[in-house]
């Protein structure tokens, strides 16, 4: 690549940041853009005209992550974040990435399909390319890397809907760590006749179920039972995930979930397990159609699966309540969102209060006493 | 996002290219060690000490790549390697087998 293209892009990246917002409410976020004008600083003062064309691929790779990481975290105002959603996909990619929402940073983009979910990451692997490069060529930290989730524009706030980013977040997880690759690569693989992308499905949904129960697989169709060349079908891909909830199911399915089992273990030294807990009743906004603080964090995801059961079960008090769809799925959506609210603003207090605590520990150290 | 896109092909080029600016620039711990850990774990498996669902997952893909089964003339320099003597020589070795996978990948070039 000559570096005059390079200087096209360049200036398309500064009238980005002349457009973009600059200032966020968010210590991570105003972080992660500055860094970003630190980068592009100094890859314009650098010497970029006598790289080599290795060099200049990887100035290129560094402009375009500038560019997209703006662009991504320009919002007109914080009410299109789904904070939420975010806060409980941090949780998820803490118990995979060690330090994993330090080095990553959750953006949701929208696109204008009904049903469309993805999921674009760096790899850790590249990371850490990508890091050393650019320490290397511009003498900066590469901090944080977004994790960028598009889903639906119109369901943005749709938490029923938002199930299957916990199935993209499995995807990201299995490639970073090549966990599917290394097992198609075993000996015997073939004997299951199952191809490696299937099996890539099957991991990624009962990564999710590990989270939200069988609400990872609610939005299927059960009924289909055609797989295509990149999908199981819907029925085996439900049948695999209750297999892996219950414990117990067909011999094809359990053998699935063993070997998926095994060699999540083998490559990340974590297990593949229900992580979700049971939410009392005492914290199921459900029960008394009324958002509920919940007291621990691992029950946070419990709310999409709850929400699920909900809104198939057409004796629930909920759907007796608001016979309405329409109505009924938005006072699900709302429990959810205002459960996650309240937990998250009690959390936030908590954290709150250690802090003041501390301050007054080392206050008393020194002779001063608040009362 | 381009690198995120990236085919391995892509991400080899960085490898090669990384290795190849720390060859004339040699001033970064952090990319020695990237480098010496790469030549380690490829000794490691060439010689049956750990094996491939062992590798680093930071470095699976290009380990695989260079001691894949077939690739005997690259396992045999790996296995001859002194994993507590690697140096210049060895990263400059490892620049060639790079440059090696890049005849058998075309968008490496």
């Amino acid at each position: 690549m000559l570096y005059t293209k390079l200087e096209l892009q360049i200036a398309q990246v500064e009238r980005l940041i002349a457009n973009s917002r600059s200032k966020f409410p968010n210590e991570k976020k105003e972080h992660i853009y500055n860094n970003m004008l630190l980068l592009f600083d100094r890859i314009k003062i650098s010497n970029y005209a006598k790289f080599k064309p290795p060099q200049l691929t990887i100035v290129q790779s560094a402009l375009q992550i500038i560019f997209y990481t703006i662009e991504y975290l320009d919002y007109k105002n914080e009410s299109e974040i789904p904070k939420r959603l975010i806060f409980c996909l941090n949780k998820v990619l803490n118990d995979w990435i060690d330090d994993g929402d330090n080095n990553y940073f959750i953006v949701v983009s929208y696109n204008k399909t009904q049903s469309d979910f993805f999921l674009k990451a760096f790899e850790q692997s590249q990371l850490i390319l990508l890091k050393q490069y650019i320490k290397l060529l511009f003498n900066i930290e590469y901090t944080q890397s977004l994790i960028q989730i598009s889903k639906p524009k119109y369901l943005f706030n749709d938490h029923l809907s938002s199930v299957p980013v916990y199935h993209e977040l499995g995807h990201f997880i299995d490639k970073n760590y090549q966990i599917v690759y290394n097992f198609s690569r075993e000996d015997g693989f073939a004997n299951h006749n199952i191809s490696e992308i299937h099996f890539s499905e099957f991991f990624a949904d009962l990564f999710a179920a590990q989270y939200i129960g069988k609400s990872a697989v609610a939005p299927l169709d059960e009924t289909k039972t055609v797989a295509t060349k990149n999908h199981p079908s819907n029925s085996k891909r439900v049948e695999v995930v209750n297999t892996f909830i219950e414990g117990t199911g067909p011999i094809d399915c359990m053998r699935i979930v063993t070997e998926l089992k095994r060699i999540t273990f083998l490559r990340t030294n974590k297990e593949l397990k229900i992580r979700y807990e049971l939410l009392s009743d005492d914290e199921n906004p459900f029960i008394s159609l009324t958002p509920k603080v919940i007291n621990n964090y691992q029950k946070l995801h419990s709310l999409f699966n709850v929400g699920w059961q909900n809104w198939l079960d057409t004796e629930s008090l909920i759907r007796k309540r608001y016979p309405l769809s329409s109505e009924c799925s938005t006072i699900i959506n709302r429990l959810i969102h205002q459960s996650i609210r309240l937990t998250m603003q009690q959390g936030e207090l908590r954290r709150l209060k250690r802090i003041g605590n501390r301050i007054e520990n080392i206050a008393s150290r020194f002779g001063y006493n608040a009362n | 996002m381009y690198f995120a896109d990236a085919s391995f092909s892509n991400n080899l080029s960085v490898y090669k290219g990384l290795l190849d600016y720390y060859l004339e620039h040699p001033n970064s711990d952090e990319t020695r060690i990237l480098f010496e850990n790469i030549i380690k774990t490829a000794h490691y498996i060439s010689t049956g000490k750990i094996t491939e669902t062992q590798i680093d997952h930071t470095i699976y893909h290009l380990i695989t790549s260079m001691v894949d089964y077939g690739k005997t003339y690259n396992r045999k320099y790996f296995q001859d390697i002194d994993p507590n003597n690697i140096g210049k020589k060895q990263f400059q070795s490892l620049s060639n087998i790079l440059t090696s996978l890049a005849a058998i990948n075309p968008e490496f070039a």
